[in-house]
């Protein structure tokens, strides 16, 4: 039985290659293993590299159905040792070593150490990062390679979905707030530090995550059918 | 005509098609088009083209594939010359990657570069001469041509290796690139992916399994899984003798360099990535594991070839060695022999394994409709169930349908047990050929339903083929058909009950809909539904009166009145077509004149019976009648339950509507039922609903060409032998092989009279015949007529009677299992679903979100339910690959678990060197304590089964010959310093230097002879199929007796639980 985690990981200016949120399924009863301890120490997170969600939270559960025993868990970073070793390196191939002629395509690249992964890089606009676009890696990775390619179209479909719901919603966000006289001409200057900014900040939407979350239980869903 | 018409059509176009991508091929490449490849003589357009040729009626696309549609089973031609194996060498440098070899690029001089043959380089002496080969040779061979066809090597480059980070990786990476399309006016713009594989030639530890694999016995549930494994190797740890250096400090020369294998593949489109690339996942893996074996080891013939040695023959160093990195010259690799038919290994496998459409999971479909009580894919079960029988009668000379009176149903098993007598005491071996082989399948299907290139995670590997051998592709089909349904299923198909449900109802509603959509409707305006019948009769499509004479074997023939009198049906000696022969009198009319080309005596009586009984329900009839002639008419159309195969069980559903169900326990002793029995024939309005729906599909689709000439040749064919049903139906040798005849189309076949092509290019007299009879027929043919169709049950799935559409490709099933007709574009579907879930999600409003109360620090979000909705637009459709199991080759490929290849006297070989192939794949990759790899090899002309089975067992005694074009490398010939060395902590005992032993054993398990079976099993077997053929015979019967109407659902439980007693 493959498992899976729907990761979306960013290039921050900062840290470089991290993990913003990421999506993993399993029993109830091992509801524990998968959360994140609330005392835990909040990770050295910057702005643009923190998952937030509403009320402070650290994670989100979702049941599929009450009385099922399959959880759906969204977490910052995985909590098991092993599958967050295999998600940082994934993390990191995907945003700094792999590359590809097509944005519009997903690629596949995988090996036995760390696991397998289909991912697409897409990009944000956002004035105020270098080159004024801040690139995000959506990712499915798994440990079972030839169940993972089975399940490529439909985490194709997937990922053009939630990409293109994501770039229109910032292109929207950036429209409302454009300032003409301002922002060119701070950019141009250079005055403006870059500054780490949430994908909370760049939507407008304080429940970005929690869409994530609920985008990437559906996503589960269907390729575990 | 129209038919005909339509098969010029079709073949005209598929040689158009072919032609025109010559054509476009031609004009797009014409340098690539006149240069043949000088590397590459050997791949030839041709060759490749012949599985596609190989002809499939609709009947026997239906039961090997689970649709007569042959649009889903289109193969496609790929353009070889866009196929590409290119091999390059990270030297170190960050920018440039050097390109070893590469397939698109023609060497100016092929002739200077000899093929290194690794076999004759046995030490260094041969060095010399190769290093001086390789430094001779042009650098770069690139020509203008290739690269504006081919993607550009560097971008490759770039791909394969990646760029940004250098990686000290060692392990082995794979990867997957959907290419660009190249738009220049060189070439036409075509889809592609690159697959890559990245290996290390090193002397550094391997990494493989770590440093995950400390952690993994904490957190057992990552387990990086590979579709299959590789064992990789580094190279021995030797350090160099260096003055400079006190040698004693350090242990090896931490050597570390990638290099990748990219294979560009052709795509008819990006969407068919999955069904071309990610189906064959498995097939294609090995092929990359081979290829990177085969790469390293001539990597290290030439890497051994170029040190450098002091006054004591200590090695100083190497040519190739630079700074810890390992650099080739560029093309080193070109022009050696083995890496240059690689090319067209690749090319066949894509080849072979997308373009044969797999076998769908009848057994999984048998199970489905014998567990589930969902009758939708009854057709496959019945048909299986058929083709036993007509195997059982038409190869075996077993009497399925025994010659007795239809009031001693005892006699019956009595003339069987009459038949068993007397084999035996003729013959040492009293088993049937099936049963012996369906005893010797039993035990093997397990392992027969994984792939033969497969990571299974177990102690142990088992791999099990079929290979049929045959001159008779056609008949072969039919026992493939037979084997593929005894196996099961190890993949899971989701099942997911509410969806199927949900599609039941769904197409419930469409036929709801569509029926009333119909201009004519079921019960009310029978006249208006005639219209089909027309238009089919019109064009030339009367297929049903030859099908029909699987009832002929009985003497008794019921009449076609539903309230038949037992006089009346035993006044008709010549048996009518099954399906019509309930019909009113005008029907009959044009009916005898069709068959009367036949037989012209049987028409009077026929007649006569039916027009001395109108049937008294008529209305129903009618349709029933319509329905099976839609059935049998077009190809195209479908219907989820087709009864008709049941022959009168259909009309049984609505004469259990009307209040006498029977139970047939006795046929002797009819005792009347409450009519309860309708769960089984739920289904007949729905093929009823189908039908006028199938009706409006007619305009859309095209119906199947092919069909309607099965049709006629069957006519043609069928007549002789009706005559002899006839006359001969009371003698049970003539019987066999006769009477029969029409209840499969498979029978056709058996003869050798199917070759569809020679008679279309015949076109005999009796065809004209025939179809003129049907346009006089059609002429005929008063539109008020309303016949009907009481089959009994017939054992003909009508070769028109389309009965399963299922949704699928050439390699995989869409799951949820739906029918073709549901969803046309599926990727379309998956989309809009998709699209519509992820937007509601957007949109989303906030109250969902709840602070979850156990913990603080967590939010519980309600699942957007969709699933609640009624809806089937929430349902997503995903590939499911189907088992390799094909049902015919033109030749053996080891890829394939079951298979029927033509006549061969190396096809043994060729299965056996497979065989050890893959013990030598899984001793040298695999850490499996014991190996076992068997064939069970039919040969159908000399009735023969062989089990051929070999054994490793770990750890081994004696040495493992690899045989054959092996291309494994496990014992490396490299016999020098630095040699394979394997890293595994147990590698010590799977080495290669380590010496293994294999066994082999052949066994004929079965000869007409003799039979070395497992006899209690055979038996066993025997005898579920003895009560099948008795059951059917029964049934039949009670279909005959009018009074007797007997239960379906009865029928249907004692067949499934035969059924069950076979696949289970």
């Amino acid at each position: 039985m493959a498992n899976y985690i729907i990761c979306l990981a960013h290039f921050c200016e900062l840290h470089g290659p991290s993990t913003i949120v990421c999506t993993q399924t399993g029993p109830v009863k091992d509801k524990s293993k998968y959360l994140i301890p609330a005392n835990s120490k909040s990770q050295q997170a910057c702005q643009s590299c923190q998952l937030i969600l509403p009320d402070n939270s650290i994670n989100i559960i979702t049941k599929d159905k009450p009385d099922e025993d399959t959880l759906f868990v969204s977490t910052h970073y995985p909590a098991s040792q092993t599958r967050f070793t295999s998600l940082t390196k994934l993390v990191m191939k995907s945003l700094s070593v792999e590359t590809t002629a097509d944005l519009s395509k997903p690629m596949f690249f995988g090996d036995v150490v760390y696991g397998y992964c289909i991912n697409k890089i897409f990009k944000i606009n956002d004035a105020n990062a270098r080159g004024s676009e801040r690139k995000y890696s959506l990712m499915v990775i798994s440990d079972v390679e030839s169940d993972l390619l089975m399940n490529w179209d439909i985490i194709t479909i997937y990922f053009n979905e939630i990409i293109d719901l994501i770039q229109k919603r910032v292109d929207q966000v950036n429209q409302e707030s454009k300032d003409p006289s301002g922002v060119l001409n701070e950019r141009y200057l250079r005055r403006s530090l870059i500054k780490p900014k949430s994908l909370v900040e760049l939507t407008n939407d304080d429940e970005i995550f929690v869409k994530f979350h609920l985008w990437a239980v559906q996503l589960l869903k269907d390729i575990l059918k | 005509m129209l038919g005909r018409l339509f098969k010029q059509n079709t073949t005209g176009n598929t040689q158009n098609s072919h032609h025109s991508h010559h054509h476009h091929h031609h004009s797009h490449h014409p340098q690539l088009g006149n240069t043949a490849n000088p590397l590459n003589p050997q791949i030839p357009d041709s060759t490749l083209l012949s599985p596609s040729a190989n002809y499939e009626d609709s009947y026997s696309r239906e039961i090997l594939y689970g649709t007569h549609n042959a649009n889903q089973l289109k193969p496609y031609q790929f353009n070889n010359k866009l196929f590409r194996i290119i091999i390059s060498q990270d030297g170190g440098n960050l920018r440039s990657k050097q390109v070893l070899y590469d397939s698109a690029v023609e060497p100016q001089s092929p002739t200077a570069s000899t093929p290194t043959q690794p076999t004759t380089m046995s030490s260094s002496c041969s060095n010399a001469t190769l290093v001086s080969t390789t430094k001779s040779k042009p650098l770069n061979t690139r020509n203008i041509t290739t690269s504006k066809v081919h993607h550009n090597v560097s971008d490759l480059n770039d791909y394969m290796f990646g760029c940004g980070l250098p990686s000290n990786e060692t392990h082995c990476n794979t990867k997957i690139h959907v290419l660009p399309q190249i738009n220049n006016s060189a070439s036409a713009p075509y889809n592609a992916v690159l697959i890559t594989r990245l290996f290390s030639i090193s002397d550094l530890e391997v990494s493989e399994w770590s440093p995950l694999s400390s952690l993994s016995s904490q957190n057992n549930n990552w387990i990086p899984t590979p579709a299959l494994p590789i064992k990789e190797s580094n190279i021995k740890k030797y350090p160099f003798k260096n003055g400079k250096d006190n040698s004693t400090s350090k242990t090896n020369n931490f050597i570390n360099s990638r290099f990748s294998i990219g294979l560009v593949v052709p795509l008819e489109s990006v969407n068919s990535i999955t069904d071309v690339i990610f189906n064959n996942w498995h097939e294609i893996s090995h092929y990359l594991i081979i290829l990177q074996k085969l790469v390293y080891r001539k990597l290290m013939i030439h890497l051994n070839s170029g040190f450098n040695y002091d006054n004591e023959s200590n090695i100083t160093g190497c040519q190739f060695l630079v700074n810890k990195r390992i650099q080739f010259p560029n093309y080193i690799l070109h022009g050696d022999f083995d890496i240059n038919s690689q090319l067209y290994k690749l090319i066949k496998s894509i080849h072979y394994n997308f373009n044969i459409p797999k076998l769908i999971n009848s057994n999984y479909l048998m199970k489905t409709s014998v567990l589930n009580e969902s009758h939708q894919y009854n057709p496959m079960l019945i048909n299986w169930v058929l083709e036993i029988l007509n195997w059982l009668e038409f190869k075996e000379g077993k009497p399925t349908t025994p010659n007795y009176n239809y009031n001693s149903s005892f006699l019956h098993s009595n003339s069987l047990l009459e038949y068993g007598l007397q084999s035996s005491t003729q013959n040492v071996n009293t088993n049937t050929f099936l049963a012996s082989l369906l005893a010797l399948l039993i035990p093997y299907r397990k392992s027969l339903s994984i792939k033969p290139y497969y990571n299974v995670a177990r102690n142990v590997r088992e791999v099990t083929r079929v290979v049929v051998m045959t001159e008779n592709p056609v008949v072969a089909k039919k026992l493939v058909f037979i084997l593929n349904g005894m196996i099961p299923n190890n993949q899971r198909i989701e099942e997911v009950p509410r969806c199927t449900q949900m599609y039941d109802s769904t197409f419930e509603e469409e036929e709801v809909k569509s029926d009333k959509d119909q201009t004519f409707s079921v019960s009310t305006s029978p006249e208006k539904s005639l219209s089909p019948i027309m238009t089919s009769t019109t064009h030339g499509i009367l297929p049903i009166p030859i099908k029909q004479t699987s009832t002929s074997g009985i003497n008794n023939v019921f009449s076609g009145s539903g309230d038949s009198s037992s006089d009346n049906s035993l006044s008709v000696k010549w048996e009518i077509p099954n399906k019509s022969t309930a019909s009113i009198p005008t029907t009959n009319t044009s009916r005898v004149e069709t068959t009367a080309v036949g037989i012209p005596i049987v028409t009077t009586s026929s007649t006569n019976s039916t027009i001395a009984h109108p049937h008294s329900v008529h209305s129903k009839s009618s349709i029933s009648y319509l329905s099976s002639s839609l059935n049998s008419s077009y190809s195209s159309s479908q219907s989820l339950y087709s009864l008709s195969k049941l022959g009168g069980s259909f009309m049984d559903k609505w004469k259990n509507s009307f209040g006498s169900a029977n139970s047939h326990s006795n046929p002797l002793t009819p005792t009347h039922a409450p009519s309860n029995a309708q769960g089984y024939f739920e289904t007949g309005d729905q093929q009823y609903g189908s039908l006028s729906k199938r009706n409006s599909i007619q305009s859309l689709r095209t119906p199947s060409p092919a069909l309607e000439i099965d049709e006629f040749n069957w006519n043609q064919h069928s007549k002789p032998i009706n005559i002899n049903t006839g006359v001969l139906s009371s003698n049970l040798t003539h019987v066999i092989g006769s009477h029969k005849l029409s209840r499969t189309q498979s029978m056709y076949d058996l003869y050798n009279m199917n070759n569809l092509m020679n008679v279309m290019s015949e076109e005999t007299d009796s065809l004209d015949s025939l179809s003129e009879s049907n346009q006089e027929s059609t002429a005929t043919l008063p539109p008020t007529t309303a016949p009907m169709s009481p089959t009994p049950v017939t054992s003909t799935p009508a070769p028109a009677t389309n009965t399963l559409e299922i949704k699928r490709s050439k390699t995989s099933v869409f799951t949820p299992l739906i029918n073709d007709n549901l969803i046309k574009n599926v990727d379309e579907h998956n989309k809009s679903t998709i699209r519509s879930k992820c937007r509601s999600i957007m949109l989303m409003s906030k109250y969902r979100v709840k602070k979850a109360t156990d913990d603080e620090g967590t939010l519980e979000i309600d699942n957007i339910n969709y699933d609640n909705n009624e809806n089937d637009e929430d349902v997503v459709f995903k590939h499911k690959a189907l088992l390799s199991s094909v049902a015919f080759s033109d030749e053996f490929r080891p890829e394939f678990s079951v298979q029927s290849c033509p006549i061969n006297p190396k096809l043994e070989q060729q299965v056996m060197n497979a065989m050890k192939n893959d013990l030598l794949f899984y001793q040298n990759n695999c850490n499996y304590d014991a190996i076992t790899t068997r064939t069970i090899f039919i040969s159908l002309r000399a009735r023969e089964i062989k089990l051929i089975e070999m054994n490793l067992q770990n750890p081994p005694s004696t040495t493992l010959s690899s045989g054959g074009d092996s291309a494994m490398t496990g014992s490396s010939p490299v016999a020098s310093y630095i040699s394979e060395q394997s890293n595994k902590a147990n590698a010590s005992r799977r080495n290669s230097s380590t010496s293994n032993s294999y066994r082999t054993r052949i066994k004929k398990v079965y000869t007409p002879t003799k039979n070395l079976g497992n006899r209690e099993l055979i038996n066993k077997i025997e005898q579920v199929l003895d009560e099948m053929n008795q059951l059917f015979t029964i049934q039949l019967q009670l279909f005959q007796d009018k009074k007797n109407k007997s239960s379906g659902i009865d029928f249907h439980n004692r067949l499934s639980k035969l059924v069950l007693s076979l696949l289970e």
